[in-house]
């Protein structure tokens, strides 16, 4: 990081090519679009540059910059009308499955992107991060600046909420 | 559903997650990292360049300072001997004797002026003088 703050390149470098993917996913989560979360990533980096010199050493970077990553883009998704979420490439569904369990997948997802849509942004959020990226409680709470209890609530209550959404969908499965 | 744990985290849910990674199995597949990387770096050189030119400039302050800083602490401290040693015009200030300083008999018997009190009372060459003379009344 030492090196980073004099503004050494290939040290910058070594911290992008570490971190981008995993900033990336969650920007994606975040926005739910390709290129939204692109520019959400380049943005991240460079409040790294701008924020470097308020960082302290031998804290740990991941957390911090996950952090940045997630307000930005919570800002980002108040701030501009967010893009429908790109639609499953056509290759991802559906090759040598039946046409009726396609419909049935098809409606399950239609059913779960709504329930996802709806839900209060946090609780969204955090379920994706949790179920999704595997990160833990206490990592979304770092980075969410809230309680590692409320990050186990908003979970509850998400969980709830879709279970209600595929619970009937499981019944109607099964008949 | 029972209320929440609060203070641990819940089992994971792998029926759920896959339920979600159908929804969103678009997300991974669609970054290109390469191009992705080389973007942020466009972007962060003129911040990098900026950062590189202050530690540039800040190098070149510190070979300076390193003899400037000893040599000011001299000079200055050249300057308090000189300000120190300097004697004041004539006239700017009473000149005090022994002989001219009051006696305590005459600060209790008669009126004194007030310059000459405040002189006998501040003055240190005559503190010992005065101890004396305060025994000897006792």
């Amino acid at each position: 990081m030492e090196r980073v703050r004099v503004g050494d390149p290939d040290a910058f470098d070594l911290l992008v090519t570490r971190h981008l993917e995993r900033a990336y996913r969650i920007a994606f989560r975040l926005l739910g679009h390709h290129e939204d979360a692109e520019d959400l990533v380049q943005e991240s980096f460079l409040a790294v540059l701008e924020k470097i010199d308020t960082f302290q050493e031998g804290r740990a970077f991941t957390p911090w910059f996950h952090r940045i990553v997630v307000n930005r883009g919570i800002n980002a998704r108040q701030s501009r009308s967010i893009r429908r979420t790109d639609a499953i490439p056509e290759s991802t569904a559906g090759a040598g499955i039946l046409p009726d369990r396609e419909a049935e997948l098809g409606e399950v997802r239609e059913r779960v992107e709504e329930a996802l849509r709806t839900l209060p942004e946090r609780q969204r959020v955090v379920t994706q991060l949790f179920e999704l990226e595997g990160y833990s409680g206490a990592e979304i709470a770092e980075m969410l600046e809230i309680s590692p209890g409320t990050v186990r609530w908003h979970l509850h209550e998400a969980r709830r909420a879709l279970r209600e959404v595929l619970e009937p969908l499981e019944r109607k499965e099964e008949r | 559903m029972n209320h929440p744990d609060v203070f641990r985290d819940p089992p994971r849910d792998p029926e759920l997650a896959a339920v979600l990674r159908e929804v969103d199995a678009a997300a991974p597949d669609r970054l290109d990292a390469g191009r992705l990387r080389a973007a942020v770096l466009a972007r962060a050189e003129p911040a990098l360049a900026a950062r590189r030119q202050q530690a540039r400039w800040w190098e070149h302050a510190a070979r300076w300072a390193r003899p400037a800083i000893p040599l000011a602490l001299a000079a200055s401290l050249a300057l308090a001997y000189l300000v120190g040693n300097t004697t004041l015009p004539t006239g700017s200030a009473p000149e005090t004797t022994a002989a001219s300083l009051p006696h305590l008999e005459d600060v209790l018997s008669s009126e004194l002026p007030d310059a000459e009190y405040r002189v006998m009372v501040s003055s240190e060459g005559e503190t010992e003088a005065l101890l004396r003379l305060a025994l000897q009344e006792i």
